[in-house]
């Protein structure tokens, strides 16, 4: 009871602990609750995602931040689309770090470096013909410079920022700028049916008048100039591509603007719209009863339009995956209870309990993961860590009965938190944290193939790694199920490596390129069979082999994370100086450790 | 084998960090694919070498008697698919056959082309090739004859860097040739990014041509000289028929490529169509043609299909499988080992 008591009070500590990390509290706009606008399908980077983490990878790629003003992205999100307000205009929202841009748009150091709109226009309006040319370059392929690219992509986001201020522009009043004459005084969408007819009239007066500004009266002035600024605006705005929010036949997202010169404009398309608008309407007046009502229409209408049953459920899923963040839970509790499973005198059901609760936390995360991207993840490093950390700690459950169930189970969890600690640092912020696979990993079948055979025989072979180092710490011979853990391990890594071979085959007609990858994960596997030739070796010596397996840790380090810096071939991620300050700190203190260890044992056999 | 496994992983490792710093192709040549390997002023066995004797290694343990027992039976099986993975290993080496074909929706082609080498010809009028030769054959200055006369070779460079030709007043150029003079450059990481080129003295005129610039090959009297990706005749006609690009969701990024495609054993012959797609390659008299990557020509889309031509395509799979076999075997004879 005490035990059960210890272990309640200790999970609880602990979601509370994470709970004030990440951002719990549901946000409030005054009195506005955005919990339903948050969850609201926005098609980007590839896959549908709910609103809040559209707005918060829009912040971080604007202002390197997640939340504004301590209110969530979502909020300012909210805002951005909603609001009539020009001090947005004036906000400081764009973060520009590089001084030397800085200098070049004469924009003064300000408190965290960040400009408002206005800003960043003011500063513009004053390099149109550099920012042409940098942009026609671009478009073109051709080289630029460093210092021009910087420009040219704070100006991009610049004007895509302003799209999506003006994502439903098409379906509001037509702006005031433009001038419009009073029968043309509505909506653009309105005003399209009546467009031809617009454009005929213009026509005409141009063949009357030619030219000569003076034939014109001030009506036929006015609606001339009203249909010159709105072709220009209208072209403008023709591109803006960025709110994807509504769902077409073709599988594809469309902005509002999109459906119509895609000409996806149907009826139900229409209303969907015109329920974002009725939103915008209801934020802006602060209206509680409205909003609540609105966003249950909206969000209704949303999960009808795509048709996909599933949707609602990935929704939900990825809301709560990115504000609970399961993963730093589970390193968290993998990290607490590797010190508590250190402990002698702990009771042995609590240890079970501790152990079952790790990997359950661990298994949802994994199930969170795999619910979102309707795929196993183990398309990249980082995943492919999240899910080797969970089946090293689940091949615990071979120990259950063990008499060093404890010590194994104590390095298992510490391995398994650690791992998870790199995965974090894996994680490039910079991009999605649930990227989409490109065409040629494309392949369910691959992936739950090969891949999930080469994790498994990574896990099995950190295993064997960590019960060698327990074996020359207590200075035992290696334990009978050390070597078929090892065959084991061999079986999953050669098959993987074969299956990866299978793969690249049906992918691009060669078995084996000697890629990095391909290379490290062979390397694995001469290890292994190297090992096992060795224990049936005459000159067979148990510290020695007991070493050689602990190194499989390193074997394993370099294939799995050393290859990728090596910034060639498929699974290249490029050098890291921070990495490989890590992998050899790793290798080094491993071989020491080993080292020691080893001669310690081979000692204490000699005396 | 205690001292063949651990080598062989020096080799990797070595051959795996090199490639970083001189590229695949070299490193493969270097390490893998090499007899001997130098390390300072000693030799030691290279790749190829180590494989053998890890092959010859493997045979000897299979046939020695007192391996023929039940419970060294995954030890045998597993020993027998590594010696058929080292078989279709040099099977694959020395006979198959890679290049890609790239073509746009409507066009046909009948050939393949190396990714690596090239081909130096003289073409008629028609584009037919009236002479041709291997450009690795045709490096340093000489002299050689060809139906468009005598030529004589002053450079050729399989990986080019232009720049503007200090003309001399006595020497007469062509067109190109005015214009740019050519220089070595040190190879690219993938040999298929390289630019060969060549200059040649024809008539006491200087011509030069650039793998890169096809529309400004010279004519050498009534034939054009060209250098060009060598080409390899396939047993089919193939003509896309249409390239599809499925992307993501609001995304520019492809979730798959796709091209339909017909095939005509002869110009006669009626076409038969297939579907070509990223992890479903099509198998067509001993070709295989997978979906490789796109390429926008003149405003068109074209598909470009990797080409492989390997008879032994099969030996990996049964390779395996046998291991397979023989590792799971292995397994729960060491797990009965251990509830015993």
């Amino acid at each position: 009871m005490k035990a059960l008591s210890f272990f309640f009070s200790l999970l609880l500590c602990i979601f509370v602990l994470h709970s004030n990390q990440v951002n719990a509290q549901e946000a409030k706009a005054e009195n506005l609750p955005l919990q339903a606008f948050s969850m609201l399908p926005v098609a980007q980077e590839g896959r549908i995602k709910p609103m809040q983490e559209f707005a918060r990878r829009w912040l971080i790629r604007i202002s390197s931040q997640e939340e504004i003003d301590q209110k969530p992205a979502s909020y300012w999100l909210a805002e951005t689309l909603f609001s009539r307000d020009s001090k947005l205009n004036k906000t400081p929202l764009f973060a520009i770090e590089d001084e030397v841009l800085r200098q070049r748009l004469h924009l003064d150091a300000q408190m965290n470096f960040r400009y408002s709109a206005t800003q960043l226009q003011d500063a513009f309006s004053n390099r149109k013909d550099e920012l042409a040319q940098s942009l026609d370059r671009w478009q073109r392929d051709l080289p630029l410079s460093k210092e021009d690219e910087a420009e040219l992509a704070l100006y991009l986001k610049l004007k895509q920022w302003q799209q999506l201020r003006h994502s439903f522009s098409a379906f509001t009043s037509l702006p005031d700028f433009l001038g419009a004459p009073e029968e043309y005084q509505s909506s653009y969408f309105s005003l399209l049916p009546k467009r031809n007819e617009l454009n005929d009239t213009l026509k005409e007066l141009s063949q009357q008048h030619g030219t000569q500004l003076d034939a014109y009266n001030d009506d036929e002035l006015n609606l001339l100039g009203f249909g010159m600024r709105l072709s220009e605006w209208e072209s403008e705005q023709r591109q803006n591509s960025t709110l994807r929010i509504i769902p077409v036949s073709d599988g594809d997202w469309l902005s509002p603007w999109q459906s119509i010169t895609k000409s996806q404009l149907t009826p139900q398309n229409v209303s969907y719209i015109k329920s974002w608008i009725a939103l915008g309407e209801a934020w802006r007046s602060n209206n509680m009863d409205a909003w609540q009502k609105q966003l249950s229409t909206t969000k209704q209408q949303a999960l009808e339009l795509a048709g996909d049953p599933l949707l609602k459920l990935r929704l939900v899923t990825e809301s709560f995956y990115q504000k609970w963040q399961p993963f730093t839970l589970a390193a968290i509790m993998y990290l607490t209870f590797a010190a508590l499973m250190a402990l002698p005198f702990l009771p042995i059901h609590l240890q079970h309990m501790l152990y079952w609760s790790v990997i359950a936390v661990h298994g949802g995360a994994l199930l969170t993961r795999i619910t979102i991207m309707e795929r196993m993840p183990v398309s990249n490093l980082h995943e492919s860590v999240l899910f080797v950390s969970f089946l090293l700690s689940l091949s615990g459950v071979m120990f259950r009965q063990h008499a060093q169930r404890r010590m194994i189970w104590c390095l298992l969890l510490l391995s398994c938190g650690a791992l998870l600690l790199i995965g974090e640092a894996l994680i490039d912020h910079s991009q999605d944290r649930l990227p989409i696979l490109a065409a040629v990993l494309n392949s369910n079948f691959w992936l739950g193939t090969h891949v999930i055979s080469i994790t498994i025989g990574y896990a099995l072979s950190i295993l064997c790694g960590l019960l060698a180092h327990l074996q020359l710490w207590k200075m035992r011979r290696e334990s009978r199920i050390l070597i078929p853990m090892s065959v084991a391990a061999l079986l999953f890594t050669a098959i993987g490596t074969w299956l990866g071979g299978v793969w690249a085959d049906q992918s691009w007609g060669r078995f084996w390129g000697w890629d990095p990858k391909e290379n490290g994960a062979l390397a694995i596997v001469l290890w292994l069979s190297w090992l096992l030739h060795y224990r049936y070796d005459k000159g067979y010596h148990p510290v020695i082999y007991l070493c050689l397996t602990a190194l499989l840790n390193v074997v394993v380090a370099m294939a799995w994370f050393g290859v990728n810096l090596l910034g060639v071939g498929l699974h290249s991620y490029g050098f890291s100086s921070a990495a490989v300050t890590g992998l050899f700190a790793f290798t080094l203190i491993e071989v020491l450790l080993i080292a020691l260890l080893g001669i310690r044992y081979h000692h204490a056999k000699d005396s | 084998m205690l001292w063949l496994l651990p080598w062989l992983l020096f080799l990797i490792v070595i051959g795996t960090v090199a490639q970083r710093y001189i590229g695949l192709d070299a490193s493969l040549e270097l390490f893998f694919t090499s007899y001997i390997v130098w390390i300072g002023v000693f030799p030691t066995p290279g790749g190829f070498l180590t494989l053998l004797f890890l092959a010859v290694s493997l045979i000897a343990n299979m046939l020695q008697r007192k391996n023929w027992k039940m419970q060294k039976a995954g030890i045998l099986i597993s020993h027998l698919a590594l010696l058929l993975f080292l078989v279709s290993g040099y099977l694959t080496y020395k006979y198959s056959l890679e290049g890609y074909i790239a073509v746009a929706e409507g066009q046909s082609s009948q050939r393949m082309y190396d990714y690596v080498d090239r081909i130096v010809s003289l073409k008629d009028s028609s584009g037919k090739s009236v002479w041709s030769q291997p450009f690795s054959l045709l490096r340093g200055e000489r002299s050689i004859q060809t139906p468009a006369g005598k030529i004589f070779i002053q450079k050729s460079f399989s990986n080019t860097q232009a720049i503007q030709r200090e003309k001399s007043a006595d020497k007469n150029y062509g067109t190109l040739a005015e214009k740019i003079d050519l220089l070595e450059k040190k190879p690219e990481l993938l040999p298929e990014d390289d630019v060969a080129s060549i200059q040649v003295l024809f008539k006491d005129t200087t011509y030069v041509a650039v793998e890169s610039l096809p529309s400004q090959f010279p004519k050498l009297g009534d034939y054009e000289l060209t250098i060009e990706k060598k080409p390899t005749p396939l047993p089919f006609i193939l003509t896309l028929q249409s390239f599809e690009k499925l992307r993501y969701p609001g995304s520019d990024q492809a979730r798959e490529y796709r091209s339909l495609i017909s095939l005509r054993d002869t110009e006669k012959s009626a076409p038969h169509f297939h579907t070509i797609s990223m992890n479903q390659p099509l198998r067509y008299r001993g070709v295989a043609l997978y979906q490789s990557s796109y390429l926008v020509i003149n405003g068109r889309e074209a598909s470009v299909l990797a080409v492989v031509i390997n008879p032994y395509w099969w030996m990996p799979y049964l390779a395996g499988i046998t291991l397979f076999i023989g590792l799971l075997w292995q397994l729960l004879l060491r797990m009965r080992e251990v509830r015993r």
